[in-house]
C-alpha cells in the first residue's frame, strides 16, 4: 500500500475512533469565527443532526476542510466559507466526518451554545444569501444588457 | 499456553484490498500490513497461539509449518513490541467456522507477513482552504 493512501486511511481512523477530537484550524477562510491556530472541537454526529448553519468537517483527498452548511439535501451538503462568499462546495454525505462544536483561542472557549457562535452562523448565512442575490442581479443585468 | 489478541483498547484498523492499515491511539503511529499479515491479523480478533497461526498460514499457502514458523514468530514479536497485539494466557479460542485453514482454496505467492511503520500522525489540522 502506498504511504499516501495509508496516511489517508489512518486519518479517517483517527477521526472515526473517537466521538470528539481536539484539532487545530489552519487558514483564513472561516474568519472571523475560526482563525489560523484556533483549537477546534469536532464531534462525530449522525447525518440527521446536521443543520443548515453548522460547521462540518469532511474528507477531501488527504485534507479535512471545515466549512459552513448552507443547504442540506438528501445525500449531500452545499458548503461555503464565511470569508470566501463567492465559492461553494458540494459534499457527499459519506464524506462528512463531523461537526465543529467549539473553538478555543487564547485559552477562551466558545461553543455552539454561545451567542457569538450563533451570531457567526447567522452572519455566515446572511452573507451566503446576499452573495446569491447579488449574483442573481448581475446575471439579470447581463441578460437585460443593463449597464 | 500463551495466545495473542488484537489490542482493541489501543488500536483501530481498516482492511482495504486485503491490506490493513492500523492506527495506535496512544502513539498516533500508523502501520500497514501486507496480505498474509492482514490475514493473520484478522485471525487475532480472538486469542490465537503462535502454533495455531503458523499451522493456519502454512495450510493457506501450502507451505510446511517449519518454513513459515520463523516468519510468523518475527511478525508476532514486532506486533507485540508495537503493542498492537497483547499476549494473553490461557487456552486458545475454539475454532470458529471460517477459521479453519482453507485447504480447499489454498493461495499461491506466499510472502512473509510484514508490518510496516508508515509514520506518526501529528495533530490533525483542519484546513478551510
Amino acid at each position: 500500500m502506498k504511504p499516501d493512501r495509508a496516511r489517508r486511511i489512518a486519518r479517517e481512523l483517527q477521526l472515526g475512533r473517537s466521538q470528539q477530537m481536539d484539532v487545530r484550524f489552519h487558514g483564513e477562510s472561516m474568519r472571523p469565527l475560526l482563525r489560523d491556530g484556533d483549537r477546534v472541537i469536532v464531534e462525530s454526529v449522525s447525518w440527521e443532526q446536521i443543520r443548515v448553519g453548522d460547521l462540518v468537517t469532511y474528507r477531501f483527498e488527504d485534507k479535512f476542510p471545515t466549512r459552513r452548511v448552507v443547504r442540506k439535501r438528501a445525500d449531500s451538503l452545499l458548503l461555503f466559507c464565511d470569508n470566501w462568499p463567492e465559492l461553494r462546495w458540494n459534499v457527499a454525505r459519506e464524506d462528512v466526518l463531523g461537526r465543529a462544536t467549539a473553538r478555543e483561542r487564547d485559552g477562551v472557549r466558545l461553543g455552539r451554545e454561545d451567542a457569538e457562535w450563533s451570531a457567526a452562523a447567522a452572519r455566515g448565512l446572511a452573507i451566503f444569501h446576499w452573495s446569491r442575490a447579488r449574483h442573481a442581479v448581475r446575471r439579470l443585468r447581463a441578460l437585460l444588457r443593463w449597464p | 499456553m500463551q495466545a495473542y489478541v488484537v489490542n482493541r483498547d489501543k488500536v483501530t484498523a481498516q482492511v482495504i484490498d486485503d491490506e490493513a492499515v492500523i492506527l495506535h491511539a496512544d502513539t498516533s503511529e500508523y502501520f500497514g500490513l501486507n496480505q498474509s499479515a492482514t490475514w493473520l491479523w484478522m485471525r487475532m480478533d480472538t486469542p490465537r497461539t503462535a502454533a495455531e497461526l503458523i499451522a493456519a498460514i502454512a495450510a493457506r499457502y501450502r507451505h510446511a509449518a517449519a518454513d513459515v514458523g520463523q516468519d510468523v514468530e518475527d511478525f508476532l514479536s514486532r506486533l507485540t513490541q508495537a503493542t498492537l497485539i497483547v499476549p494473553v494466557e490461557g487456552a486458545a479460542s475454539p475454532a470458529e467456522p471460517g477459521d479453519a485453514p482453507d485447504e480447499s482454496h489454498p493461495r499461491d505467492g506466499y510472502e512473509p507477513p510484514q508490518l510496516v511503520k508508515f509514520g506518526h500522525l501529528e495533530t490533525l489540522i483542519l484546513s478551510g482552504e
